[in-house]
């Protein structure tokens, strides 16, 4: 079916199988590899995206009821630059492999937009479904402290 | 092409591709390979510099998180006096980029910083050499009388001066001397700073390529399905996957040139991955039994437990065990056993090989692209020079990608159905169907003599030898097997990694004895980031917390006496004692655990400090780590390492299992394979023991002295003894 989507700000309309989760349409109908495929059931986060401002596991929920939905991947975060978070990632040296890196920084991005200064709980209940396999946490929680300081 | 460069070519292409009905994807390749380095000369096979004095250094060791890129490009750049930081791409497939301690490409056993610590350093210098001795010709003055520094050669009498740049020419035509003088400590600007990842900011947009994320144009996607343990495919409905739209072939693979990685699997191509997914479904292929359908993981702790008791092949023997034993005061026993684990790296394992008949191209995410050229030579039958290895980021690998299975069965399928493919495994065959660290069963015994000395020590490890294993398992056991170090196991009938940790124990014990009984089971398995040190550290350090309890003796002192021959150890483990301040007055309710190990040359000891609510919740308030691994070459890198090793060691400890069903592994994905989360990390902090030897690995060696130091610490808050894991079936969990 011909499904309209708004991603980094640049309105499609493609024509695919409605069940198809939305990170397999980013991934491989708009080149986007930024967002990450990780365990395909929504429980690891590497697929984070925002769609209409709020944080989405992008493995699992189809393309089909993300209906003229407005979308940003990691690489329209920062419209202007680089997003606060992203810059406090590269300060911390927060990454290691980097595989789930950009769904971490969706969901902090998210956070902050909500929450400009959160308690170290707030993180906690925030990105609770990010998993970071190489064992980051101190970093990703330090960068989000830093990005909303910044 | 500098990684750079390439992110915006990339981004040019993505760019002015339109968005509709087709598949969009056009070529989207990592740093350097669309083609080749076009900026400036090469000087040799580390080096390249533009004429804008860009300097663009080669990474050999792959990158799967831990930090070599940096590292082992500082101790080049250290010796180069290039500008920091540099531009860097991935090499693979020429003689320089062999692991001196591997013999092969290949990243891992910790040895990406000291098995290049001197080939950096001496290829930087010797870099640096053919830069000055060209701005020496120019100038027509003498080469002693020039330096370099920030990538521009200097004549000191003159004060003439020329970048790398406009000397890269003129220096790629000379020779370098073959035994530079290298710097000493003391004369280190990089080493031993800490810096910016050079992979931070592609990382933290989106623009890092992983292997799952290369595309060129005419590939297919495929999806896979694993037969269970050497099982065959039986049946699967062909129509009705090329019915799926989008779908291209529907193809068995699994002639490996390893027979152990001949594992019969079923794949479907598609335009696209989820479409080979659903042509997978649609097939439906059902498979075999294979003589193994009743194993399960209780039969497999039978068989250890009976294992237990007989002798098995003695890998180290010290003094006279038995009469020890016989005439000893006291002696302490006790079985302690691990189960399987599974590496489960975030990027699930991938690979695209385009065979072309006469060339044959593979991108990877691989942590072993020598025994990958070795692989696609014996199975396309081309020669080396026409294979071409692209290593990409790798998204995590922990022992995992130095398995080729996976490029195996994308070259394989490439040239069966003539046309390149992406393969594509889910999580859950990817789970399910990894090289698993072995279950471990270990019988520990202790003699205690009449002055409360312990001076008998037996470890008996039962369970599968990844080398020894008659089964699935690394093929570098076939790679390896006319090499003395696998003829040695196999006379000894002692397997390398089954003993390891235990058998090069650091401990001083009169009569020791350690030993293997050889119990295999065709649940595949491979090295597990510290490999033997995973298990082995978890058996010793908490039975000797018994031990110290028998004699009456503090865990600390006890350790702290056993390794009086050791001071290189014994100062490390001293240190994490300092520092947490052991057997000093702790908070109410809050209680600490120790343990010591020595692995990959790098001792390390974790002091852990807990409290536990309602006799079941743990909470852990404070680790500290203590560490000797030479000259930190990145402080930061080190720093990543301890907190990475943190999370590993807690995740092993409460969580990580995979038990044996029907001949098939239970848990399949992160919802019943459980990592720990953000909320769960604890404070931490870690120390070095300061000296000038070379550095030593700390990729491998940061975990397994976390899971003793939880259970010993949960001994002395509970008084119950844990003597497996993982600590949720126990009923504890991790606050």
């Amino acid at each position: 079916m011909n499904i309209t989507l708004t991603v980094n700000g640049k309105t499609s309309t493609i024509d695919v199988d409605a069940d198809t989760p939305l990170l397999w349409i980013l991934r491989e109908h708009m080149g986007l590899t930024g967002t990450k495929y990780g365990c395909g059931i929504g429980e690891c986060g590497s697929c984070t995206i925002h769609m209409n401002g709020e944080p989405v596991k992008s493995c699992d929920r189809a393309v089909g009821k993300s209906l003229n939905a407005d979308i940003v991947t990691i690489e329209g975060l920062g419209a202007n630059g680089l997003h606060p978070v992203q810059q406090a990632f590269i300060d911390d040296n927060t990454s290691q492999c980097g595989w789930c890196i950009p769904g971490q920084i969706m969901a902090a991005a998210s956070l902050l937009a909500t929450n400009p200064e959160p308690t170290d709980r707030d993180i906690d209940l925030a990105m609770k479904d990010q998993l970071c396999r190489c064992g980051a946490y101190a970093r990703i929680r330090s960068a989000i402290h830093r990005a909303a300081n910044a | 092409m500098s990684q750079a460069m390439e992110m915006k070519r990339r981004t040019f292409i993505q760019s002015v591709a339109t968005v509709g009905g087709a598949l969009v994807v056009g070529f989207h390749l990592p740093s350097r390979y669309a083609s080749a380095a076009t900026d400036g000369p090469e000087l040799n096979a580390w080096v390249h510099v533009a004429p804008d004095n860009t300097v663009t250094l080669r990474a050999s060791q792959s990158e799967m998180g831990q930090g070599p890129t940096n590292g082992n490009l500082m101790m080049f750049a250290e010796e180069m006096e290039c500008a920091w930081p540099v531009s860097f791409e991935f090499g693979s497939g020429r003689p320089e980029y062999i692991n001196p301690l591997a013999g092969l490409q290949i990243t891992g056993g910790s040895t990406a910083t000291p098995g290049f610590w001197d080939v950096m350093r001496k290829a930087g210098a010797q870099t640096r050499h053919m830069l000055i001795n060209a701005a020496a010709k120019q100038w027509g003055v003498s080469a002693d009388e020039c330096s370099a520094r920030n990538s521009v050669v200097t004549h000191a009498g003159s004060g003439m001066s020329a970048t790398f740049g406009e000397l890269a020419a003129a220096a790629a035509q000379e020779t370098p001397p073959e035994e530079p003088t290298l710097k000493t400590p003391d004369q280190f600007r990089l080493i031993g700073t800490a810096t910016q990842r050079l992979d931070s900011k592609m990382k933290v947009t989106g623009e890092a390529i992983y292997g799952m994320d290369v595309s060129i144009p005419g590939m297919v996607v495929a999806a896979i399905r694993h037969a269970p343990f050497g099982a065959k495919i039986a049946a699967y409905d062909e129509a009705a996957a090329m019915a799926v739209p989008g779908v291209h072939d529907v193809l068995e693979i699994g002639q490996a040139v390893y027979p152990e990685n001949n594992v019969p699997c079923l794949i479907v191509t598609a335009d696209t991955y989820w479409q080979a997914e659903q042509g997978l479904k649609a097939a439906n292929p059902t498979f075999d039994g294979n003589g193994w359908a009743g194993l399960d993981s209780a039969q497999i702790h039978q068989a250890f437990v009976e294992g237990a008791e007989e002798e098995g092949a003695l890998g180290r023997v010290d003094g006279d065990f038995d009469a020890a034993i016989a005439s000893a005061d006291k002696v302490v026993e006790a079985h302690y056993e691990v189960p399987y684990l599974s590496h489960s790296p975030m990027e699930p394992m991938n690979c695209l090989a385009d065979y072309r008949g006469d060339f044959l191209e593979i991108w990877a995410s691989t942590q072993d692209p020598g025994g990958g050229y070795i692989m696609a030579e014996k199975l396309s039958g081309l020669p080396q020079d026409k294979i071409k290895i692209h290593v990409t980021f790798l998204g995590g690998g922990f022992g995992r990608r130095v398995e080729v299975d996976y490029l195996e069965q994308a070259v394989e399928a490439s040239m069966k159905l003539k046309k390149p493919v992406k393969l594509v495994w889910s999580r859950e065959e990817d789970m399910q169907n990894n090289f698993h660290r072995p279950a471990y069963l270990a019988k520990m015994t202790a003699g205690i003599d009449a002055d409360g000395k312990p001076v008998a020590w037996r470890h008996r490890n039962v369970g599968p030898g990844i080398w020894l294993s008659p089964y699935r398992s690394s093929r570098l056991k076939d790679l390896f097997a006319d090499s003395d170090f696998l003829k040695g196991q196999r006379e000894s009938g002692v397997d390398f990694h089954a003993v390891q940790g235990g058998k090069d124990i650091g401990y001083d014990f009169a009569n020791l004895q350690v030993s293997w009984v050889q119990k295999d089971f065709p649940v595949p398995i491979v090295f597990l980031r510290g490999v033997g040190n995973t298990m082995n550290c978890f058996f010793i350090e908490s039975f000797l917390d018994e031990v110290a309890e028998t004699v009456g003796k503090d865990p600390y002192e006890l350790r702290h006496e056993l390794l009086a021959k050791e001071p290189r150890m014994q100062a490390v483990l001293d240190l994490a004692a300092e520092k947490a301040g052991w057997g000093k007055p702790l908070p109410k309710g809050h209680y600490q655990g120790i343990a010591f190990h020595n692995s990959f040359d790098t001792p390390f000891a974790d002091v852990i400090e807990i409290s536990v609510r309602g006799g079941r919740r743990i909470k852990v308030h404070k680790v500290v780590r203590a560490l000797d691994c030479g000259i930190v070459v990145n402080p930061d890198q080190v720093e990543a390492q301890c907190q990475s090793g943190l999370v590993w060691g807690l995740t092993m400890a409460m969580y990580s299992e995979h038990t044996v069903r029907g001949a098939k592994l239970v848990e399949s994905n992160f919802d019943n394979y459980r990592l720990l989360r953000i909320s769960q990390m604890p404070e931490m902090e870690w120390h070095t023991v300061k000296n000038t030897n070379s550095p030593t690995g700390i990729g491998e060696p940061v975990f397994h002295t976390v899971t003793p130091a939880l259970v010993n610490a949960l001994y002395a808050a509970t008084g119950k003894r844990v003597r497996s894991v993982p600590l949720k079936n126990h009923g504890y969990s991790l606050a």
